[in-house]
């Protein structure tokens, strides 16, 4: 427990620190998507780690996310602030909806549900052309400036003030995560994973917590939309695509599913190897893929687990 | 004493063209041992399954202690106080011991979102509610020392306690079991009946399906017997085992049998 803490400590001293020391561009960049992807990471091992439903359609409410605070920037000249809160309320209401249809299905139909909503919701993207321009994408979203009067101004179109937002944000997603997991709704989530019928037959409403669950997570993945639109300040259909979807889930399962860590562990590791790969040049992704082949055969506990058993046998070592 | 808790009126359940229930009629008074017993295919876990809200479409009426439970959904029915246990066996395998019983404690258990989160009074008192319950509930079934343990790490015999700690975690006024002495030994079905006794002493009712006799004989007050989906007998152990329908229904017509 002890070494849990200093760990926890540790690490967010880290990401506090981290800008002061690696103030280089492609660092913070690499830092925010970093950032981005561990919401989604959230907000995928909520539903995933926790109920057990597999969803590979997430970029439909990240990509849901990020187009309505977009649209609303662009047309309405809403601030990000604003933005952010309606593109979670605007992907929660989407999530609502997707757990109403998934009412019975479970497993392999569920999975197949989600692919359907996100497929489904690129092609709006990519023909609704009055709306979202369609494949030429929007361009041109702002961030907000925040005038602090005679201290200076805070330009999130910085890199370093929109890394720092991202951190509060991604502390405040783990911390409600957190809470979450442990209280009696947190055990109505396993016991939909671990024994529906059970969970039933001793009075638990497992259709009613799938419904809440999809929305926390839908509303966390939509925010993450929002400030990923908000920091590359261009979107186009592609946020609704497969591959975000898939990739997150890798990071899920990867990291460790069904722990607070994992998830954000796995984040970090699947978003900066397929940087580490460069200097394999064009083969750099099918390398990526063999990792994750191997790491899903050989770890499927995922990566925290074995961090974790290395560190007790180290400490084993160290007693003897 | 004697007022009904649960009243089965004219229950049928249809399988396509099968009654695998076919107007079964009984009824189970307060604080009582009652048993479910037949041959396979009898129609007992049906019957279960029916009680609990598991099935569909079944006519007749169910009524628990005056209300109706036909079209309520399983949760609804445990929350009224009507908990079963499985006759395959049935935890949360890949949690601990401990949060077994807390998971199933949820019923009683009334926290919003807004007190998860700010970690309010109220969730903290829950918190605490549901672990003193817990460990009430561990110490009568006796797995308290296992209580880190994963439950699928449980050997079988105290899985089966498990599923009965998970049980009485939900609070039932009404306990079904379905077959809890299924694959035990001499001495763990010794154990599963003193188990039984004792729930029933802190008051709760309770509907046992079994196949063991001398458990079903020493441990029930009266006897339900079902054979192809339908009531044949009803009494006190002695009557039953003396009843000539039942000895047909379990052991054959000798006449019949010569003849084939």
């Amino acid at each position: 427990m002890k070494t849990d803490r200093i760990i926890t400590i540790l690490c967010l001293v880290g990401a506090i620190v981290y800008p002061l020391v690696l103030r280089d561009p492609y660092y913070m960049h690499m830092a925010i998507l970093v950032g981005i992807y561990v919401l989604l990471a959230i907000s995928i091992n909520l539903l995933l780690g926790y109920t057990g439903q597999l969803s590979l359609g997430h970029a439909a409410f990240f990509g849901v996310g990020a187009y309505v605070s977009s649209l609303l920037y662009l047309n309405m000249k809403i601030e990000m602030w604003g933005g952010m809160i309606l593109a979670l309320f605007a992907s929660g209401l989407l999530g609502y909806i997707a757990a109403k249809l998934a009412f019975k299905l479970r497993g392999a139909y569920f999975v197949i549900m989600t692919i359907g909503i996100a497929e489904v919701l690129k092609l709006v993207g990519l023909n609704w052309v009055d709306l979202t321009k369609g494949p030429m994408g929007l361009t041109d979203i702002g961030v907000p400036r925040i005038d602090l009067g005679g201290l200076g101004v805070i330009d999130f179109a910085n890199k370093v003030p929109y890394y720092y937002l991202i951190l509060l944000i991604v502390l405040l997603c783990f911390f409600f995560q957190y809470r979450l997991v442990h209280s009696s709704f947190g055990r109505a989530f396993i016991s939909i994973r671990e024994n529906e019928d059970l969970a039933e037959s001793v009075g638990i409403n497992c259709y009613k917590y799938l419904v809440i669950v999809v929305i926390i997570s839908a509303s966390m993945a939509g925010l993450a939309g929002a400030l990923y639109a908000h920091y590359v300040s261009f979107i186009d259909p592609g946020v609704f695509g497969f591959f975000i979807s898939v990739n997150a889930v890798v990071m899920v399962i990867g990291g460790g599913q069904g722990t607070l860590v994992g998830p954000i562990l796995g984040a970090i590791l699947f978003t900066l190897i397929p940087e580490w790969l460069r200097f394999f040049g064009n083969a750099r992704m099918a390398v990526y893929a063999l990792l994750v082949i191997f790491i899903v055969i050989f770890m499927p506990k995922g990566i925290l687990h074995y961090t974790k058993w290395l560190l007790r046998l180290s400490r084993r070592e160290a007693n003897e | 004493m004697n007022e009904a808790i649960l009243c089965i009126d004219h229950l049928t359940v249809r399988f396509g063209g099968l009654a695998a229930v076919n107007d079964v009629s009984f009824t189970i008074s307060r604080n009582e041992i009652v048993s479910l017993i037949g041959p396979n295919g009898a129609g007992k876990t049906t019957t279960f399954n029916a009680v609990t809200g598991f099935l569909k479409r079944i006519s007749g009426s169910i009524r628990f202690e005056g209300e109706e439970l036909v079209s309520l959904k399983p949760h609804q029915i445990a929350r009224k106080g009507i908990v079963r246990t499985y006759q395959i066996t049935s935890l949360f395998p890949s949690i601990s011991v401990l949060e077994n019983i807390r998971t199933a404690h949820h019923a009683k258990e009334h926290e919003t979102l807004f007190d998860v989160l700010f970690n309010t009074r109220r969730k903290r008192q829950t918190e605490a509610m549901t672990l003193k319950k817990a460990h009430e509930i561990l110490d009568f079934i006796g797995l308290r020392e296992k209580e880190k343990l994963l439950g699928s790490n449980l050997p079988y015999g105290e899985q089966r306690l498990l599923e009965m700690g998970i049980a009485l975690a939900a609070e039932p006024r009404l306990l079904l079991l379905d077959e809890p002495s299924a694959g035990l030994n001499d001495t763990e079905t010794q154990r599963m009946k003193e188990l039984i006794r004792k729930i029933r002493e802190q008051g709760v009712t309770i509907l046992l399906v079994e196949h063991d006799m001398k458990l079903v004989m020493g441990i029930s007050d009266r006897i339900v017997v079902l054979n192809f989906g339908k009531k044949i007998a009803e009494g006190a152990p002695e009557e039953i085992r003396k009843d000539p329908e039942v000895i047909k229904a379990y052991l054959g017509e000798r006449r019949r049998d010569a003849k084939r």
